[in-house]
């Protein structure tokens, strides 16, 4: 037979049990997705940045409207944080128009100084879109995956200043149940692109501050 | 229940929205439908937005001045628009600011997902000052029991457009408007100098387009290594003319422009250049797939051309010829442009005939981009045929060898490899050798008591020529009967 205070201190373990393991759910889902790869080519970041301009996004993805997608988001994200002056799309398109280069063209530095006098800009984003898909997510749904590649080069001689990378599906973004699960590739792509953001922000990059 | 709770959150939606936004002028382009084409365009999403924003007290300009001005300006897409035109938007149209939207995800929509955003110029300095965007799904909104979730996809794009225009309502009328950077007052359409290759002291010119917010400037001048030219009006509005000597030495030219008004002046560094070559490069070609004798590529089914300039420059345009060596022309081909890597040659004529056998020369000849030519030629030989190889019998002291050897030993360096049976009359093996080396004899057996004897040869040389013979005679040295020769001999087809 049990007597009612050992009732009582069962209740209270198994209480303090479900605590515990709902508290090890909320630490668990509260906590960020996995990190973003950035690598800052020298030891530290000595140049400073303020304007910036984006280069089209290579695509190596089977969506070709991705690149366009993606490109407005993350200028769009570079406005939000305030980080950099960004030079508008247009004024891209127009240089590169204008200098007869191609939006698949190898950037040498031949043309990252032209870019840089013409425009004014100290760096250069390059981006790549390694892979983006359809995959089967935890919560049953079909979840978009995104893989990137940023880069930022220094404009006057190219020289690569910092290199992110990350894959993200949109149940990284999970909290608990499908709550926080991104299923829209604009979502998921913009999730990512604050990601980086803050990354090259605790990484050195000041920009105009 | 459920619809009176979306209608309470419609409510403090519409509450929440009412902002002043002191007046501001905004100019909206219509939405860019990039979802499923980069040209795509949604009127019908643009016309809800707009009398969404003018519900919020927004002061936006009219929609068929901002298509009239796009038209007329050549602005086909929202990512077309640049500081320029943004600033052109200011003073045509009296905007402060200029609203881009794209829609991302708008496809999709039967499928429950909506995805916007929105990008806002300052006319004043044509910069980007503000952005903002909201994506969600159907299955995104889903809410404990259902409560206040949308509809479906088009329910879910009407939220969507509220949120966004009470953002922009509630965000632009907080803007700092001031210029972030001093940009020029009028838009480099194009610079042309031409040509882009040239040899010293020849003519180069210059054509310009120019687009400018005010007036145009009233003097516009062009530096170069070869001086200072002013540019002259051309017969269109904004258009500018100039022409010059080239340098004499050679070199990378870069083009400046100056504008001048009557107080201001305006650089532009390096807007174009020019190169000046007065040499030719050196033109050498490599020939693959033969075998080099004595510096002669042999080749017996075709050759790989693989052509280099030193230094690499761009070719105007190129020749290919294949003559006899006493001159007379087979294959000519010109064509411009640059010269291919790999040129393939199968040993035809121009009418695809297959040639005879023997020598030629190649002659490749290119003309740079400033008219500079140079030309490389080899000779190279062409044989479909193996050399035929001799079998006779010799008598050496006592002993009865076999001898092999071929009628023009300078062409054994092309590495002759031959495998040699030998039978009796009645067909017995007697002896097999193979080697590599000509002429070579080999030792008969002793004792052997007939008149001939019985041979088959193998020859292959190095570009996979063969030759073969068999059971051909090989009469004894001391039978006194005729020695078989190659004339009689025939090739085993």
């Amino acid at each position: 037979m049990i007597s009612p205070a050992q009732l009582i201190n069962f209740r209270s373990w198994f209480l303090r049990i479900f605590c515990m393991l709902l508290l090890m759910m909320f630490i668990w889902s509260c906590s960020p997705p996995r990190r973003t790869i950035t690598k800052v080519a020298g030891k530290t970041l000595e140049v400073k940045v303020c304007r910036v301009v984006l280069l089209p996004f290579v695509n190596e993805s089977r969506s070709p409207q991705l690149s366009t997608q993606a490109y407005r988001i993350f200028l769009s994200e570079i406005v939000q944080s305030k980080l950099f002056q960004i030079e508008p799309e247009g004024d891209l398109r127009h240089f590169l128009y204008r200098n007869r280069v191609r939006t698949d063209t190898i950037w040498n530095n031949q043309l990252y100084a032209l870019l840089a006098q013409q425009l004014g800009v100290d760096a250069v984003i390059v981006a790549y879109i390694r892979d983006s898909n359809l995959v089967a997510g935890a919560s049953g749904s079909r979840n978009a995956f995104v893989s990137l590649q940023v880069e930022l080069h220094e404009a006057h001689s190219g020289r690569l200043l910092l290199s992110s990378f990350l894959r993200r599906t949109g149940d990284d973004y999970a909290k608990v149940l499908h709550f926080g699960v991104v299923d829209t590739v604009s979502g998921l792509l913009q999730r990512m692109f604050l990601e980086i953001i803050s990354e090259w922000q605790e990484k050195g990059v000041s920009g105009c501050h | 229940m459920r619809t009176f709770l979306t209608f309470l959150f419609s409510a403090l939606v519409l509450y929440g929205s009412v902002t002043d936004c002191r007046g501001l002028t905004v100019a909206l382009l219509p939405f860019a439908d990039i979802s499923s084409d980069y040209n795509g365009v949604d009127l019908q999403a643009t016309g809800d937005f707009y009398k969404l924003l003018e519900d919020k007290g927004m002061t936006l300009v009219d929609d068929l001045e901002v298509r009239h001005f796009m038209a007329r300006n050549r602005l086909r897409r929202a990512g077309s628009l640049d500081s320029f035109a943004a600033r052109q938007i200011g003073s045509e149209l009296n905007a402060e600011l200029v609203l881009t939207v794209t829609l991302c995800e708008s496809g999709s929509l039967d499928k429950g997902r909506f995805g916007l955003l929105l990008t806002a110029f300052a006319t004043r300095s044509g910069e980007v000052v503000w952005s903002t965007q909201v994506s969600s799904s159907l299955f995104q909104e889903t809410s404990l029991l259902a409560i206040g979730a949308p509809r479906d996809g088009y329910d879910l794009r009407a939220r969507m457009m509220q949120v966004m225009a009470h953002r922009v309502a509630r965000d632009l009328s907080e803007l700092e408007l001031q210029a972030l950077s001093q940009r020029y007052p009028f838009k480099l359409v194009e610079i042309k100098v031409l040509p882009e290759y040239v040899r010293g002291v020849s003519p180069v010119s210059c054509v310009l387009k120019l687009e400018a917010l005010a007036g145009l400037p009233e003097k516009i001048e062009l530096q170069s290594a070869a001086g200072q030219v002013v540019l002259s009006p051309g017969k269109t509005l904004g258009e500018y003319y100039g022409k010059w000597p080239a340098p004499l030495e050679d070199g990378e030219y870069p083009v400046s422009l100056s504008f001048k008004d009557q107080d201001t002046s305006v650089k532009l560094e390096k807007v174009a250049q020019y190169t000046v070559m007065n040499k030719p490069p050196k033109l050498s070609f490599e020939l693959k797939q033969g075998h080099t004798l004595n510096g002669v590529a042999v080749f017996r089914e075709q050759l790989l051309i693989s052509s280099r300039l030193q230094p690499s420059r761009p070719v105007s345009r190129w020749q290919f010829m294949i003559k006899r060596l006493d001159g007379s022309v087979l294959v000519k081909d010109e064509q411009d442009g640059e010269l291919p890597r790999d040129l393939l040659w199968r040993g035809c004529n121009s009418k695809r005939q297959r040639l005879q056998d023997g020598d030629y020369s190649l002659t490749l000849t290119i003309w740079d981009a400033a008219n500079n030519s140079c030309e490389a030629v080899k000779k190279v030989s062409l044989r479909t045929e193996c050399q035929p190889v001799e079998v006779e019998t010799v008598k050496k002291g006592e002993k009865n060898l076999v001898r092999l050897s071929v009628p023009d030993i300078t062409l054994n360096s092309l590495g002759l490899t031959w495998k040699l049976h030998v039978y009796t009359p009645e067909g017995e093996p007697l002896m097999e050798h193979s080697g590599t080396a000509l002429p070579a004899e080999i030792e008969l057996p002793m004792g052997i008591d007939v008149d001939f004897l019985l041979y088959s040869i193998d020859v292959q040389d190095l570009i996979g020529n063969t030759f073969s013979l068999a059971d051909n005679r090989l009469y004894m040295p001391d039978s006194g009967l005729q020695v078989a020769g190659a004339e009689k001999w025939s090739e085993d087809f």
